[in-house]
């Protein structure tokens, strides 16, 4: 073992060979508890099946289905582009954009029948960049 | 027919096939030693350069006239739109930004072609003929896949104008030096490239490529920064910092560029790490051209990114390319990269340096595998599963937190050699400075371990480079007081004279002491509140209170905004009005769905207020997100000094020498 490390650049290498495992087991922890499966709502539908799952789902909010509790949001439904909706729960904090028809990623776990109790929203900003590959104009109404 | 469509798909064509011309002339006069042919293939980079210029002009021409019959124009333009954010409307969307990214690298490699090409002749042709592939790439890409100069198919009376979003000053700064820092690393790139061709991989590219470097890496790094600060003003969320894919896209370039930065130094010095300094040139240039794929392929689900389009696949087989031909390379020339020395000591500063380097490699690596992990776990099960910022902090943080103290720890640790007596005399002062203060911030309630161990790394650090300026200040002034001029200012700025490369670094190590400061003040003590308030009432915000008096509406005056609507809020503390704040929402006329937040942010030194106006209804009762964000200021100031501290490494030293002959000793200043 002496002979095994008795050069300066072994010793060395051995050193970032331990930090290397030990970064790795702090990469496995963490990322086993912030991993998240990312759907539409269409796979949510297809794949949930009542685990503890944390799930992110995009889809674009229903407009009348924003339920508001002293005038501030606390539960919607998404739409995805093949129809299938998915309701949401959430009573944290919305972002500055969200309303009716903003295209938003929600994160959490699967709640009663199915609805998903988020722990975030955030706004896609599907048009920040606008395209350009044709000339469809950047206000042409959602797909809905 | 268009004259200005015209002009510029002429002028990209031309600098394609100039850019070919300059690849093969480059090539052809090394293989039969024609001097003429290999200074045709440099004046073909310089000429590329001249006709994206044109190009650019030409789309700007067409921007400022408002000539919507161009579909690029149309579609991020409007007629009422201020000149400046017709500028900026250039690099906005996909094709404009191509041809923006061609048009800074066309100029750098340009720059690099008449200024440094003709001081390395053992690589002068090859470093032309891999600029010159490089162009042609690029140009491909804008003439054949996204070109900006398209004829709309319909007329139109007027633009779309410019997303909401992009429609602030800040788009004036931030994606123009992002993306330059990102073309700049083509330049080490082709150096890098350009030694392992010729053959030459001694010491003589990397004194080459240092300057390139470090303009690359600060570029890059003002463009993040200014990023990171367009987030927190615009976008609304309270943070500026949120691990998304193209944030990642932009900082992934950034961290083997510091690292080549560090480990050029060992190279120098003691002829260690050869292949490893050329490898991180190389992979710079690849994650740029990786982040350039990623934000226009669609390939990551991202908050903010460029329309999926054919672009993405061609980037992709660029990025492989780059990879592959880079491997081949270095597994080619590896034989010649033999290491000149061996360590003297592990107790060197070689030996923490190569730590940093690990820790930014690690960094890296970790950063790249997140935002790839969709894409591997779609591969190889079907499903696209996301790392979100809780992985990123809980494995980065702590990365940082090492790499913050190894700074201090490089900084107070001898090169060569160190005996036990030497480190323990050196750690004694900046390691009792540290505990003292972390333990007074322990006993005033700082209790969170990440912010204990992030402050107390940076307070180390902050300590032994201070030190660093002291201990240089003094010995500088001593030898002044000898000369009759004991000024301790004098001594301070003639130490950056002296050395520029050392004491600009130091600065910006303090600037990445006081930033890590401000981030974990900012992210582990920050207050949200949510209030619903009607006019008239208040709400609690810490020690605040916020006063809100109701709404007004303004009609808007241009770049598309319909009306703006604000909060008007009085920030008070006890009795006394701190601050007047008017948060609020921009309307534009062409994107009624999505309102732009204006976010109001009252500065202070210990902390920022920062409001943004969720919503309200028909009687004005509207509801607010407020945030304390602690130390905010400090982390703008430090990223200030990291910069100053960058622009002095980088600043030419001859310059300094050609004033000082110019003034005779103790001559005063006008």
């Amino acid at each position: 073992m002496r002979t095994l490390f008795a050069s300066r650049r072994s010793r060395l290498t051995a050193f970032l060979v331990i930090a290397t495992a030990a970064v790795s087991v702090l990469v496995v922890a963490a990322a086993g508890s912030s991993l998240s499966y990312y759907v539409t709502p269409e796979e949510y539908q297809a794949r949930a099946d009542g685990d503890e799952t944390r799930w992110r789902v995009a889809g674009r909010v229903i407009g009348e289905s924003v339920v508001e509790r002293d005038g501030s949001p606390i539960a919607f439904s998404i739409l995805g582009y093949e129809g299938a909706t998915v309701d949401v729960v959430y009573d944290g904090s919305y972002p500055s954009l969200f309303g009716p028809n903003t295209l938003v990623i929600v994160e959490g776990q699967e709640g009663e029948g199915g609805r998903i109790d988020a722990v975030s929203v955030i706004v896609k900003h599907e048009n920040e960049f606008v395209t350009d590959a044709d000339d469809t104009p950047a206000f042409a109404p959602p797909r809905e | 027919m268009n004259v200005l469509a015209s002009i510029g798909a002429a002028s990209l064509l031309t600098a394609l096939a100039t850019a070919v011309f300059a690849t093969g002339a480059s090539i052809a006069g090394h293989r039969i030693s024609s001097a003429a042919l290999t200074t045709a293939g440099r004046r073909g980079i310089v000429v590329v350069a001249v006709f994206t210029t044109l190009a650019t002009a030409t789309l700007a021409t067409a921007l400022l006239r408002d000539d919507f019959s161009l579909a690029y124009v149309a579609s991020v333009s409007s007629s009422d739109m201020l000149v400046h954010m017709k500028w900026a409307a250039i690099y906005s969307s996909q094709a404009g930004s191509m041809l923006f990214w061609t048009w800074t690298m066309s100029l750098f490699l340009a720059t690099f072609t008449l200024i440094t090409v003709p001081r390395i002749p053992w690589g002068a042709a090859h470093a032309t003929a891999v600029a010159g592939a490089v162009l042609t790439a690029f140009l491909v890409a804008l003439v054949f896949l996204a070109s900006p100069f398209e004829v709309s198919e319909f007329a139109r009376a007027d633009g779309v104008g410019l997303n909401p979003l992009l429609v602030d000053k800040g788009m004036l700064v931030h994606p123009p030096l992002l993306l330059m820092g990102l073309t700049s690393t083509a330049v080490p790139f082709v150096l890098g490239m350009a030694a392992l061709l010729s053959g030459r991989v001694d010491s003589a590219w990397l004194r080459a490529t240092r300057h390139w470097a470090l303009l690359a890496w600060l570029v890059l790094s003002v463009g993040n920064i200014l990023g990171g600060w367009w987030a927190y003003t615009v976008l609304g969320w309270g943070g500026y910092w949120g691990w998304d894919p193209v944030e990642n896209s932009a900082l992934l370039p950034l961290l083997p560029l510091t690292a080549f930065l560090h480990s050029a130094m060992v190279q120098e010095r003691r002829g260690m790490l050869k292949p490893w300094n050329l490898g991180l040139v190389l992979a710079a240039f690849s994650l740029a051209v990786f982040g350039t794929f990623n934000v226009r392929s669609g390939l990551v689900a991202s908050v903010h990114s460029f329309s999926q389009s054919d672009v993405g696949q061609y980037f992709l087989v660029l990025v492989a390319l780059t990879v592959g031909v880079s491997i081949v390379l270095l597994a080619w020339r590896a034989p010649r990269m033999r290491p000149e020395h061996d360590f003297d000591s592990l107790l060197s500063r070689e030996t923490t340096l190569i730590l940093n380097n690990y820790v930014l490699t690690a960094i890296a690596l970790i950063v790249l595998g997140g935002t790839l992990f969709p894409v591997f776990s779609e591969l190889i099960r079907g499903v696209r599963i996301t790392v979100g910022p809780p992985f990123y902090n809980d494995v980065v943080g702590p990365l940082l937190i090492v790499l913050v103290a190894l700074i201090g720890l490089g900084t107070v640790t001898p090169w060569r050699r160190a005996s036990q007596e030497t480190m323990s005399r050196r750690l004694r002062a900046p390691l009792a400075v540290t505990v003292v203060v972390t333990a007074a911030l322990a006993v005033a309630g700082m209790r969170d371990p990440f912010a204990v161990l992030g402050v107390g790394a940076a307070v180390f650090t902050l300590y032994a480079t201070l030190r660093e300026f002291a201990l240089g200040t003094r010995g500088a002034q001593r030898a002044r007081a000898a000369g009759g001029v004991g000024s301790w200012l004098a001594a301070l700025s003639g130490l950056f004279d002296r050395d520029r490369r050392r004491y600009g670094g130091y600065l910006v190590h303090i600037g990445v002491a006081v930033m890590a400061i401000a981030i974990v003040g900012s992210n582990i003590y920050q207050t949200h509140v949510r209030a619903i308030v009607a006019p008239g009432e208040s709400f609690e915000l810490g020690r605040y209170s916020v006063v809100y008096a109701g709404l007004t509406q303004t009609p808007g005056t241009a770049n598309g905004v319909e009306s703006e609507t604000v909060a008007i809020l009085d920030v008070r503390r006890g009795e006394r009005s701190v601050a007047a704040l008017a948060p609020g929402r921009r309307i534009f006329g062409n994107f009624p769905q999505q309102p732009l937040a204006i976010v109001a942010v009252d500065s202070g030194w210990r902390e920022d207020v920062y409001v943004f106006v969720q919503g309200w209804d028909e009687n004005g009762v509207a509801e607010f997100q407020a945030f304390i964000n602690p130390l905010m200021l400090w982390l703008w100031l430090g990223a200030a000094v990291y910069t100053v501290g960058g622009l002095i490494a980088f600043a030419p030293v001859g310059a300094t020498v050609a004033v000082r002959r110019e003034l005779p000793d103790g001559a005063a200043q006008a």
